[in-house]
């Protein structure tokens, strides 16, 4: 579940298959695929690090995304690994790179669309930018459940 | 990255599916470990299950077993299972005990016999009580569902019932808009209303459900429902091509009348020698619902969500019109049945014009029907012009958001085309 590093952009480059489609990946995820940013882990256990979660392997494509807040409420680190295609690669890091300096609040706004147009994503890859929405929202979430333990507890009785 | 290399970098890519089918209320393929309980039981239990010998014992014990998977999935008791050739039979059984027990019960010419049902039903529900209505051997009222909620509102269903009322069958969930019917409230008023009924001489009505749809996709719990009959189908939920009648307590509590005369089987509710292959299929299938039908239900609905939200995104709000949608309404959590506006739109064409998508434009009994609007979503109050648009895509438990991608662009380059073709 890690992003492919230099060594695995090299082999795709060695030229396998000759003839395919005359589209390519856009620069802004070939950048990304190549030049990934913020790929690794955080502390999990850490008080002020969300963790999240998202997809799943049978449908190809698994995201984690961890953020680190300081006591200000504002995210000063960002982690991710993801299992997927390199547009899913792509939207994670960017998501990384995006909630970077962000306060919670304002980094629950990104919304998936923004990440595709940014990446300018086709038709059929938009589903991977919503994955990676999902899993910032997932990474706060369980953020703002380490912080208030009970509450979150008490508010999942009442519902 | 040079443009020579992209080539390289798209054909690592796993090509895009060929098709993508997004019918899944029409129906389902079987699950593997379905085939395979299908199969072993074809190869290893083939004996009659009738038979005292070991052979025969074997048979019988997978459908021991099976039943008893499909009571555990519904909430009820093994004795409570009786199985069918599919849901068509059970329904068919239903009506026909309903209206023998209305006969044979005690007190004097008590009339014809009066079934309430609802404007949405399945064919297996409507087309045999037309024809009853056409041999005048029984009244019925099909109860219009609210154009609000796309419902059979309870207060309108009791509204309909009448001192020869016998029977009320409420379908669970509507296969074309998705719509989940109130069916506890309403055998929890019919409950009140019979006891009443008893004192006053009159005959108990009769509370069924088809579940054909819902199985699978929601919570089914007979306890919960309340009714005294409810309809499973295979085919719907990755089983295979048989069905089943839950009766509470059938030839005790609720009556239940054999349509088929024959060998015993089945306690003589239905006679037959067992399909022993198909009933261990259906058991297996049962298994993997109770298991798991939360997380298939919370798969389908993201999908299924998601489906919808991209719809949106592609069309623009203006230019579509959710039919499955309605306020004060639940709706089975894969189903969504929509229009997209404008002249030369009509759902078959667009779906003529699709290269991945299989889907359909409601039941698939009436897919023949030509360009003529569902009754069904003419009867929810959808206008004629968004009706004859109508699509219904249905998503299954492997249906993925990466699939719903290329559903959606498939449909966007179909109305392209069709835009096209319209303009030349």
């Amino acid at each position: 579940m890690a992003a492919l590093g230099r060594a695995g952009a090299a082999l795709l480059r060695s030229g396998r298959g000759a003839a395919g489609p005359a589209l390519g990946y856009h620069k802004n995820v070939v950048d990304h695929y190549e030049n990934p940013r913020n790929v690794g882990s955080l502390d999990r256990n850490a008080k002020n690090v969300g963790t999240g979660l998202v997809g799943a392997p049978a449908c190809g494509d698994v995201m984690k995304l961890q953020v680190e807040v300081d006591e200000n409420g504002r995210i000063v680190e960002a982690r991710f690994k993801t299992f997927g295609c390199g547009s899913a690669i792509a939207s994670s890091s960017l998501a990384t790179e995006w909630v970077k300096g962000k306060t919670v609040d304002e980094a629950l706004k990104i919304k998936n669309t923004d990440i595709a147009k940014e990446l300018c994503l086709p038709p059929v890859k938009l589903h991977c930018s919503m994955l990676a929405e999902d899993a910032i929202k997932a990474a706060l979430a369980d953020y703002k459940l380490k912080q208030h333990p009970k509450k979150e507890e008490s508010e999942q009785k009442a519902n | 990255i040079s443009p020579e290399r992209s080539p390289a970098l798209g054909s690592v890519q796993s090509p895009a599916p060929s098709s993508v089918y997004l019918d899944y209320n029409a129906t389902t393929p079987l699950a593997p470990e379905v085939a395979q309980a299908l199969g072993e039981a074809a190869c290893q239990a083939w004996g009659n299950p009738s038979s005292a010998h070991p052979a025969g014992r074997k048979a019988k014990e997978l459908i021991a077993g099976a039943r008893e998977s499909l009571a555990r999935m519904v909430g009820g008791r093994p004795e409570d299972v009786v199985f069918t050739s599919g849901g068509t039979e059970a329904n068919n059984m239903v009506i026909h005990t309903a209206l023998r027990h209305f006969r044979e019960s005690k007190g004097q010419d008590r009339g014809t016999p009066h079934i309430v049902t609802s404007s949405v039903e399945h064919d297996s529900i409507r087309l045999p009580l037309e024809q009853l209505v056409k041999e005048s051997l029984a009244e019925a009222t099909f109860v219009p569902v609210s154009p609000r909620s796309g419902q059979a509102e309870v207060d309108d269903v009791l509204a309909a019932v009448r001192p020869t009322t016998c029977l009320v069958s409420i379908m669970l969930a509507n296969n074309e808009t998705g719509v989940i019917m109130p069916v506890s409230k309403l055998s929890q008023r019919i409950h009140a209303l019979n006891q009443k009924r008893v004192a006053e001489g009159l005959p108990r009505i009769l509370v069924h459900t088809d579940a054909a749809q819902m199985i699978g996709k929601g919570r089914v719990d007979v306890q919960e429902l309340g009714v005294d009959y409810l309809t499973i189908v295979g085919h719907k939920f990755y089983g295979p091509r048989i069905g089943a009648l839950y009766v509470h307590g059938p030839g005790t509590t609720t009556p239940l009348h054999p349509m088929l005369f024959g060998g015993g089987q089945e306690r003589s509710f239905r006679p037959g020698t067992e399909n022993t292959p198909m009933i261990a299929g259906l058991g297996k299938a049962a298994e993997l619902v109770s298991r798991n039908w939360e997380a298939y239900e919370a798969h389908m609905r993201d999908v299924r969500d998601y489906l919808e939200a991209r719809l949106e995104a592609s069309f623009g709000k203006q230019r579509l019109h959710f039919n499955s949608k309605f306020t004060g309404s639940k709706r089975l959590c894969n189903t969504c049945n929509f229009s997209i506006l404008g002249p030369g739109l009509q759902g078959r064409r667009v779906l003529a014009h699709c290269k991945t998508l299989l889907a359909s434009v409601g039941a698939a009994c009436h897919s023949e029907k030509g360009d003529r609007p569902s009754s069904i979503l003419l009867s929810c109050g959808i206008p004629y012009d968004v009706a004859q648009n109508a699509l219904r895509l249905s998503v299954g438990r492997d249906t993925t958001r990466a699939d719903v991608d290329v559903v959606v662009q498939d449909l966007v380059q179909a109305v392209a085309q069709l835009g096209e073709d319209q303009a030349s």
